[in-house]
């Protein structure tokens, strides 16, 4: 069965590239540039099994999603994508897990596959 | 508050320089982190696809620089958390203070354009908190001046510094300007965000990450005219 991911990211680079790396695996993506997009894509399709979120976005903060996701989607896991200083891949915001911006791809794949086992 | 066209020498100025440098690299740093990361997913799907390829196997460059891409991307990023690092040798010690001292200091020292009619009516509750008090009396003067400009031409500010509850002191500064709407909060925070092109775009970001620094946070307060910003820290706990 195919796996649904909601990629929300407001640099676009960071969603072109991160999408081909995700269907490559045969991942299904639905990208979203801001929160209200996110928001949107849930409402419409509330059928994702991974949620990566970009922290600081241009309409708000990735985090502001994760209630929605847990109440709408107890299955689905989230990992929360980040650039900023403060973010070292440590759990933050109740999210499952964090994946830092430029760090090594393998080490975002092993935590998706690590979430989806589990 | 002075008149900021006389003022020959800014209390604050040092302070502000290295906040504004900390903020400015901080943004710097993320931004270059979204850059690395494309890159390095480019990286990652192009030799993916190629490694299968018989044009793969053909030219052992194209192994070699895909390799090089891969480590200079890595030391760039370690580059960049090796300058973070350096950043404690710009951050204060805290010590217990004052807060409301902070609030007087920062309505004394806050600039004000001489063709502009503003007051601060000020109300401070005292209370003690750990922060360094430079910075404490600068996040309370970048709020002031944000307001002061959302005024315009005249207007007051208000600025009411308590304990709202036994562990949390509160400073709130008001305006009757034109608001933020709640859709446009992280707009606003966004770093070099400004409406006013001489200005860097920087003051609710410096105060934010004041704020954060000492426990605290920046929060918005609805208001049915203008904007209350409020930054919230924790008082020192006490022995019972």
């Amino acid at each position: 069965m195919t796996t649904r991911v909601l990629l929300l990211d407001d640099n676009d680079g960071t969603r072109l590239t991160l999408t081909a790396l995700l269907e490559a695996e045969g991942f299904e993506v639905a990208e979203a540039s801001c929160l209200a997009d996110a928001r949107q894509s849930l409402a419409a399709a509330p059928v994702f099994d991974l949620a990566l979120l970009d922290r600081h976005l241009g309409d708000g903060q990735g985090a502001e999603l994760i209630p929605v996701v847990r109440a709408q989607l107890p299955h689905c896991r989230i990992i929360m994508i980040s650039g900023s200083d403060n973010d070292h891949g440590g759990i933050v915001d109740n999210a499952d897990a964090c994946f830092r911006k430029g760090e090594d791809i393998d080490e975002l794949f092993d935590k998706i596959q690590a979430l989806l086992a589990s | 508050m002075v008149d900021s066209s006389r003022l020959t020498f800014d209390p604050l100025g040092s302070v502000q320089l290295v906040a504004t440098i900390d903020e400015a690299a901080s943004a710097l740093r993320h931004d270059l982190r979204n850059k690395f990361g494309s890159v390095r997913s480019a990286e990652y799907y192009i030799r993916r696809r190629l490694q299968s390829t018989e044009a793969w196997q053909a030219e052992p460059r194209l192994e070699e620089l895909s390799g090089v891409i891969r480590d200079e991307i890595r030391v760039a990023n370690e580059l960049l958390d090796q300058r973070r690092r350096l950043q404690h040798l710009f951050v204060a010690a805290p010590s217990r203070i004052d807060a409301a001292e902070c609030v007087r200091r920062a309505v004394a020292c806050t600039r004000v354009a001489s063709d502009c009619r503003v007051e601060i009516e000020q109300h401070a509750e005292a209370g003690n908190v750990v922060a360094d008090a430079a910075e404490l009396t600068l996040a309370v003067r970048c709020l002031l001046e944000n307001a002061i400009e959302a005024l315009g031409e005249s207007g007051v500010v208000y600025v009411r510094a308590r304990l709202e509850t036994a562990s949390r002191y509160v400073i709130e500064i008001q305006d009757a300007g034109g608001g933020i709407q709640p859709s446009q909060r992280a707009m606003v925070l966004a770093p070099f965000y400004t409406t006013k092109p001489e200005r860097a775009g920087l003051g609710l970001n410096i105060a934010q990450r004041i704020a954060e620094r000492y426990s605290g946070s920046l929060v918005f307060r609805d208001v049915a005219v203008g904007t209350i910003v409020a930054l919230e820290l924790d008082l020192e706990a006490t022995d019972a």
